[in-house]
C-alpha cells in the first residue's frame, strides 16, 4: 500500500479529494501528470503589462497555428496564458469534422482550477427533479436536499461572492458580499425588471473573496485572474484545498505521473492496483492503495475507466452498463446580445472587477412555456469601450489621438449558456492510435442536437428583446454554436443513476462495478443543467469523500 | 495615476500580506521552466527606404504633442516584427500592399490627400497596428492612456472629469484580428 487513498488529478475536484479525505484521518497519494506548479513563484505573467510580454498578449500565433490548433479555440488564448494549455501535438486526441469537439485542456498541478472562470452556482431543486421525467436522459440517482449540505460546505471554504436573491431556479448559498454591478448594469437590471414582468438580473455569483479568509487575501483587482493570483483571492488548488491537504501532514503529491489504467480483481470486484507512467522517462510501474478517486476531469477518467480492462470480459470493468463514454455533454454556448448604451459618459469602473452579471433561468420554471426542454441563463457586463474602437474610423492624427484619450461609449454583452441533453451517440471511445506515453487516445464525437439548436436560437432572440428594453442602440446578437466543448463544461461519460444497467455510478459516485473506485469529476454528471458546473463538482466530492471516509472506518472498504 | 510596477501594491499593509503569503504553499520544488516568459523575439527591420516611410507612416496616424507619439513608442518596430513572427502570408501582403501606396504617396506634392480615398483611409492595416502597438507599448498605455496594473480596490460607478485619461487594460486581455471589417 503507497496510501490509503489514491487521487488521480489535482485539479478542481482533486483538490478537493485529497482535502477532504486527508482531513478525516487518511493518507492521500495525489498523481498529477502535469508538471508542478508553486503558487505565486509560477504565476510569473500574473501582473506583467503588454509591453512585458513577447507578443503584447496578442499571442504566439504561429506556434499556436503549428501545435495548439485546438486550444487556440479558446477567446484570448495569450502569451500571457498559453503555458497553461496543452500543447495538442504532444497531447493528441482523434475527432471528425463532422463530430467535432474541442477538448480543452491544462495538465500541471491544479489542473484548470488556475484557468477557470469561477462562476459558482448551485444546481436547483428544479435540476435534479426534471432529468429523465422529460423523455431525456435518467433520473439522478440524488436530490437537492442530498447536495444542499455539501454545497454550503464548499461555498464556505472556496469563498463565493454574491447576493441571497430567492430565486427558484438558482438557490441561494453561503456569500460573501458582490463586486457590486456599475450603473449601466443596474440601469439593464430595472429597465429589464420593469418592462419585462420582473425578469431578474443579478450579480454573478463567483469564486473570489470580496473578505480576507484565512490567509487568502480580498480581491486587488488586478482583472487578468487567469494568469494566477498570489494572494490566493480565487479559488484554486493551489490557494485553497492543497495547502488544507499539505496542513494535515498526510498528502503525497507526485507530479509528472501520468495514470494509465487501473487493476481490477474480478473475484473481490474491487481495484487492486494503479498502473502509472512516468511522464518524462516513460517507465511503467503500479501504486497501491485501498480506495482510488479518479479526479482526472471528465474525459480524462473515462479515459483510464475505458483502458481498464478485465481479463474475463475482455472490456472495461466498470461497462457493464455499456454508459461508459456515452452521453458527453457540454454547454449550449455561442449564442450572445452586445448594445451601446447611451448616457453615464461621466462615469468609469475603477479597477478589473473578475465577475459581472447573471440572468438565472427564465424559461419553463413554473411551466412549460417554450419549444425545447429545459433552459439556459445569460453571463455578461457592461464596461466602456477601449482604445481598441479607434481600429474600426478612418480618422488619424491628433484627433485620433485625443477621440481615444477618452473612454468610448458604454457596451453590455450578454452570452447565453445552456443545458444540454445526454445522447448515446455523443460519446468518447478508445482509438487505435497511442498518445506519447503508449496509452490509447481517445476518439471524441459530438454534435448539437435539435433540442440545443432551438434553445440557440431562443437565447440569441431574448438577448435582443432585453438590449431592446434596456434602450441599447446598434445592437447585435448572433445564434450560432460551435463545436461542441468550447463551453469547456465538458461532462457526463460516467454518468450517476440509481440503475447499475443504465448508469456507471451509484449516489455516492461510487462504481457500481468496483466499490472501491469513485469518480467525483465532471464524468458523473447525469444531466448538465445550465449553471457552470464545478461548484457541483466540488460538491459531489466532498460528499463522496465523507462516504468513501465512513466506509472505511466501518471497514467496508 | 501612472503604471503602478508589478511590485507595487496599493496599501504597505496589502504588500506586506502579499509578501507573507508568497510561496504559502511549500511544495518544496523550484519554479518550472515552462512558466518563464520568454522575451520578444528577434526581427529583421524592413530595407532602409520602407523603414523610413512606415516610421513617417505611423507619426502622422499617432503624432506627439504633449506625449510622445507611435514613432517614439517604437511602433515601427513593433510592426516590422508582427510583420515576421505573426502575420500570415495574406495579411503581408497586404501589408505591403499598403505600404507601398503609402511611399507612392509621399512621394507626390499632397501626401495627406493621396493618403485617402474619399473618406477612406487607404491604409487600413497598418493603421490598425499602429494604433494596437502604440496603446500596448509603455508610452501609449501608460503616459497617454492611464495603466494600473494593481488597483487595489474597485469602485463600479467613479464619477470621472473630461481631462481624465480611459484606462489602456480591461480584465479579459485584447485580441487583434487582422481580418478586414466586413470580411467573413
Ligand atoms: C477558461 C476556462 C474558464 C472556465 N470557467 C468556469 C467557470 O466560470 N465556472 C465553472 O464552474 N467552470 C469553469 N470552467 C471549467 C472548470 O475549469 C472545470 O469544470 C474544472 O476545472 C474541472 O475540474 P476537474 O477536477 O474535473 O478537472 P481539471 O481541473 O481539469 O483537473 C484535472 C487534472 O487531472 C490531471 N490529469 C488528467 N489526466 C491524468 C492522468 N491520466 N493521470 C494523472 N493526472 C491526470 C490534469 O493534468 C489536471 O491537473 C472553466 C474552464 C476554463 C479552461
Amino acid at each position: 500500500m503507497d496510501a490509503d487513498v489514491i487521487v488521480v488529478g489535482s485539479g478542481i475536484s482533486g483538490g478537493w479529494a485529497a482535502k477532504e479525505l486527508t482531513e478525516r484521518g487518511f493518507s492521500v497519494l495525489l498523481l498529477e501528470r502535469g508538471r508542478n506548479v508553486v503558487a505565486g513563484t509560477d504565476y510569473t505573467t500574473e501582473h506583467l503589462a503588454p509591453f512585458q510580454l513577447p507578443y503584447r498578449g496578442f499571442g504566439d500565433r504561429q506556434r499556436y497555428a503549428r501545435d495548439y490548433k485546438v486550444q487556440s479555440k479558446v477567446a484570448g488564448l495569450s502569451d500571457a496564458i498559453d503555458h497553461w494549455f496543452v500543447n495538442d501535438t504532444q497531447n493528441p486526441y482523434q475527432t471528425s469534422p463532422e463530430a467535432e469537439f474541442a477538448w480543452i485542456r491544462g495538465y500541471h498541478l491544479g489542473g484548470r482550477s488556475i484557468t477557470w472562470g469561477r462562476a459558482s452556482f448551485r444546481l436547483a431543486p428544479l435540476n435534479f427533479a426534471e432529468a429523465g421525467q422529460d423523455g431525456h436522459g435518467i433520473p439522478w440517482p440524488i436530490g437537492y436536499d442530498d447536495l444542499a449540505p455539501w454545497y454550503a460546505h464548499v461555498e464556505r471554504f472556496i469563498g463565493v461572492n454574491g447576493d441571497r436573491d430567492g430565486i427558484p431556479s438558482l438557490p441561494d448559498g453561503e456569500f460573501m458580499p458582490p463586486h457590486g454591478m456599475n450603473c449601466v448594469e443596474e440601469h439593464m437590471r430595472d429597465a429589464v425588471a420593469q418592462k419585462m414582468n420582473g425578469r431578474r438580473i443579478i450579480n454573478e455569483r463567483s469564486a473570489v473573496l470580496t473578505r480576507q479568509l484565512g490567509d487568502r487575501l480580498p480581491c486587488h483587482y488586478c482583472g487578468p485572474c487567469i494568469r494566477g493570483c498570489s494572494t490566493g483571492s480565487y479559488f484554486s488548488s493551489e490557494s485553497s484545498t492543497l495547502p488544507a491537504a499539505q496542513a494535515t501532514g498526510r498528502l503525497k503529491v507526485m507530479t509528472d505521473v501520468v495514470v494509465d489504467s487501473l487493476v481490477y480483481d474480478p473475484s473481490g470486484r474491487r481495484v487492486t492496483a494503479v498502473r502509472v507512467i512516468d511522464a518524462k522517462t516513460r517507465k511503467r510501474s503500479t501504486l497501491g492503495a485501498k480506495v482510488v478517486f479518479l479526479n482526472a476531469s471528465t474525459l480524462g477518467s473515462t479515459q483510464i475507466l475505458l483502458n481498464s480492462i478485465d481479463a474475463g470480459s475482455g472490456r472495461s470493468f466498470a461497462n457493464r452498463s455499456d454508459a461508459l463514454g456515452r452521453y458527453l455533454m457540454d454547454h449550449v454556448m455561442g449564442p450572445f446580445g452586445i448594445g451601446t448604451i447611451p448616457g453615464f459618459g461621466d462615469r468609469q469602473p475603477l479597477g478589473n472587477r473578475p465577475s459581472g452579471i447573471y440572468i438565472p433561468r427564465f424559461q419553463n420554471v413554473a411551466t412549460r412555456d417554450r419549444p425545447f426542454a429545459r433552459g439556459y441563463g445569460y453571463q455578461g457586463s457592461a464596461s466602456r469601450q477601449m482604445w481598441t474602437r479607434g481600429a474600426d474610423g478612418e480618422d488619424i492624427g491628433a484627433g485620433l489621438k485625443h477621440r481615444l484619450r477618452q473612454p468610448g461609449p458604454w457596451q453590455i454583452f450578454i452570452g447565453g449558456m445552456g443545458e444540454c441533453m445526454p445522447y448515446a451517440d455523443n460519446r468518447v471511445t478508445l482509438a487505435k492510435d497511442t498518445d506519447p506515453w503508449g496509452r490509447p487516445q481517445l476518439d471524441v464525437a459530438f454534435t448539437w442536437h435539435a433540442n440545443e439548436l432551438a434553445m440557440a436560437k431562443d437565447m440569441a432572440a431574448e438577448a435582443q428583446a432585453m438590449l431592446h428594453a434596456a434602450g441599447a442602440t446598434d445592437f447585435a446578437v448572433g445564434d450560432t454554436l460551435g463545436p461542441g466543448g468550447l463551453a469547456i463544461h465538458e461532462m457526463g461519460t460516467a454518468r450517476m443513476g440509481a440503475d447499475p444497467a443504465k448508469a456507471v455510478l451509484n449516489a455516492h459516485n461510487q462504481c457500481h462495478d468496483a466499490a472501491n473506485v469513485f469518480v467525483t469529476d465532471g464524468a458523473c454528471m447525469t444531466a448538465s443543467a445550465a449553471q457552470n458546473p464545478s461548484l457541483t463538482y466540488m460538491a459531489l466530492t466532498a460528499r463522496a469523500a465523507s462516504f468513501a471516509a465512513d466506509q472505511m472506518k466501518q471497514g467496508v472498504l | 495615476m501612472k503604471w503602478i510596477a508589478a511590485a507595487a501594491f496599493g496599501s504597505p499593509a496589502m504588500a506586506q500580506a502579499m509578501a507573507g503569503h508568497a510561496g504559502h504553499m511549500a511544495m518544496a520544488a523550484p519554479a518550472d521552466a515552462s512558466n518563464a516568459v520568454p522575451p520578444p523575439p528577434s526581427y529583421t527591420p524592413f530595407p532602409a527606404p520602407r523603414h523610413a516611410a512606415l516610421d513617417q507612416l505611423v507619426d502622422i496616424i499617432i503624432p506627439a504633442d504633449e506625449t510622445p507619439g507611435a514613432k517614439q513608442a517604437g511602433v515601427t518596430g513593433f510592426i516590422e516584427m508582427m510583420y515576421q513572427h505573426w502575420m500570415d502570408d495574406a495579411e503581408r501582403q497586404r501589408c505591403d500592399a499598403e505600404l507601398d501606396l503609402v511611399m507612392a504617396a509621399f512621394k507626390t506634392g499632397d501626401p495627406a490627400a493621396n493618403l485617402r480615398d474619399g473618406g477612406r483611409f487607404r491604409a487600413p492595416t497598418l493603421r490598425k497596428l499602429t494604433i494596437y502597438g502604440y496603446y500596448t507599448s509603455e508610452v501609449g498605455a501608460s503616459e497617454e492612456l492611464d495603466l494600473n496594473l494593481v488597483p487595489g480596490a474597485y469602485d463600479a460607478c467613479a464619477v470621472i472629469g473630461r481631462n481624465d485619461r480611459a484606462p489602456s487594460l480591461n480584465t479579459w486581455g485584447i485580441s487583434l484580428s487582422l481580418t478586414p471589417s466586413g470580411a467573413a
